[in-house]
């Protein structure tokens, strides 16, 4: 009986992928020469490749890829929506924690304490930066709370900001279908990561307190911009877009009530 | 991969991988479309090259596919005729056709045909399927030697 894995080739030569890799320029230095010297020197193989080089189907090709785009596209919005809801969610309740206190005692007269207290310039994180401003609505007009806080994120984070405990910011990677705290303050806890080793944000940075009557206004941005730009006027800030594709988080809750902080 | 056109240099390797695997140009679209789904699900972490990755997953795609499919009778006589037709001629298709048999096999692992399909049909080493696959090395020499044994009989069977 004839073994059928004899008709099997297996050894000396490099396997498909290796070949479709070399194809497509996944090589390189040695291995790549040492392919280019076996195709030269292997008629079977350099049929091989020049058969999967010359493969051309055009009309499966583009259904395909028309398939692969539009799943993308919708992996796409579901991860802005899924960025969108948690990070607006994130913003409200880290700012009800953050104006709560304040708010509590609404017929209270203590005095704005709007010293900004020292950031960090620039955090960085995996990937892709997200820029984060938060700006206080009064009735002069819109300032700017902290300076713009840069975040390199992964190609598959989020970010959203929080607090851990009042006044104090935590980050959080939100993925499709979970949040996972990534990095925080040290007074914070921390879970599944290592505390300010991947992801480091040291020194956590303190939000400066709000009082009732002013309104808050966090914004998410995919990149850069100018902060100063600001509208001055509350109607034009009402729906300023510093660049396309911001998010921002205009509505505070109590977290006590799920009442809206005006 | 995350920009359109890396996505076109590898469409085209998978569309071919699975053609080749399923003799129908339909069936090779949805199957190339069901691997680049899978592999946008993330599973991919940079255990193997990307294109061995996706042969690998377009392989145990298009197997599937052959076991669901080798029900539909239409499907089972397409089989039948290129069995006939490749007759002993060593080609390709030749292992395709034993692994598709093999696929009707009840007592046949789906793992043990998959690694069979890398290992003999694409060349793939050992390593290279232990890798990719996530099974030890051992494994994979195992269940190669597991379907090796059954393909003789099976051999034997219609011969």
């Amino acid at each position: 009986m004839k073994d059928p894995m004899d008709t099997l080739w297996q050894d000396g030569h490099p396997s498909a992928p290796q070949l479709d890799g070399y194809g497509l320029g996944e090589f390189d230095g040695a291995v790549e020469q040492q392919l280019a010297a076996h195709v030269a020197a292997c008629p079977a193989c350099a049929r091989r490749l020049e058969a999967m080089l010359n493969f051309s189907a055009p009309a499966a090709e583009a259904r395909i890829l028309a398939t692969v785009q539009e799943e993308l596209l919708r992996r796409q919005a579901r991860r802005r929506s899924a960025f969108g809801i948690s990070a607006a969610l994130a913003a409200v309740i880290a700012l009800a924690l953050l104006v709560g206190p304040q708010v509590l005692d609404l017929t209270g007269d203590s005095t704005p304490d709007t010293t900004p207290r020292p950031l960090p310039s620039a955090v960085r994180l995996k990937g892709a930066p997200v820029n984060l401003l938060l700006y206080q609505l009064r009735p002069d007009g819109p300032h700017l709370l902290q300076p713009s806080l840069s975040l390199e994120l992964g190609a598959r984070l989020q970010a959203a900001v929080t607090v851990a405990a009042p006044g104090h910011v935590a980050l959080y990677d939100v993925m499709s279908d979970h949040v996972a705290l990534l990095a925080a303050n040290p007074q914070s806890t921390v879970q599944g990561v290592r505390p300010g080793s991947e992801w480091p944000l040291e020194p956590a940075f303190e939000l400066v307190s709000v009082e009732e009557g002013e309104r808050l206004v966090l914004l998410f941005c995919p990149q850069k911009f100018a902060p100063t730009d600001a509208p001055t006027t509350p109607a034009a800030f009402a729906t300023w877009m510093p660049v396309s594709g911001c998010l921002r988080a205009n509505r505070l809750f109590r977290p006590e009530t799920g009442e809206a902080v005006r | 991969m995350g920009a359109a056109e890396d996505y076109r240099l590898y469409v085209r390797m998978v569309y071919r991988v699975c053609l080749g695997i399923l003799h129908d140009e339909a069936e090779a679209e949805d199957a190339a479309q069901d691997t680049f789904v899978r592999y946008l699900k993330g599973a991919f972490k940079g255990q193997s090259r990307l294109s061995t990755y996706l042969y690998t997953i377009a392989t145990r795609v298009c197997l599937d596919r052959l076991r669901k499919l080798r029900r539909d009778d239409l499907f089972r006589e397409r089989w039948q005729q290129m069995q006939e037709t490749s007759g002993n001629s060593e080609t390709q298709s030749d292992k395709l056709v034993l692994a598709a048999q093999l696929l009707a096999d009840d007592q046949m692992d789906p793992d043990d045909i998959h690694i069979a399909v890398c290992y003999h049909v694409h060349g793939m080493t050992e390593a290279e399927i232990a890798k990719v696959t996530g099974f030890k090395r051992r494994t994979v020499g195992y269940r190669l030697a597991r379907f090796k044994e059954r393909a003789k009989t099976r051999a034997g069977e219609t011969s």
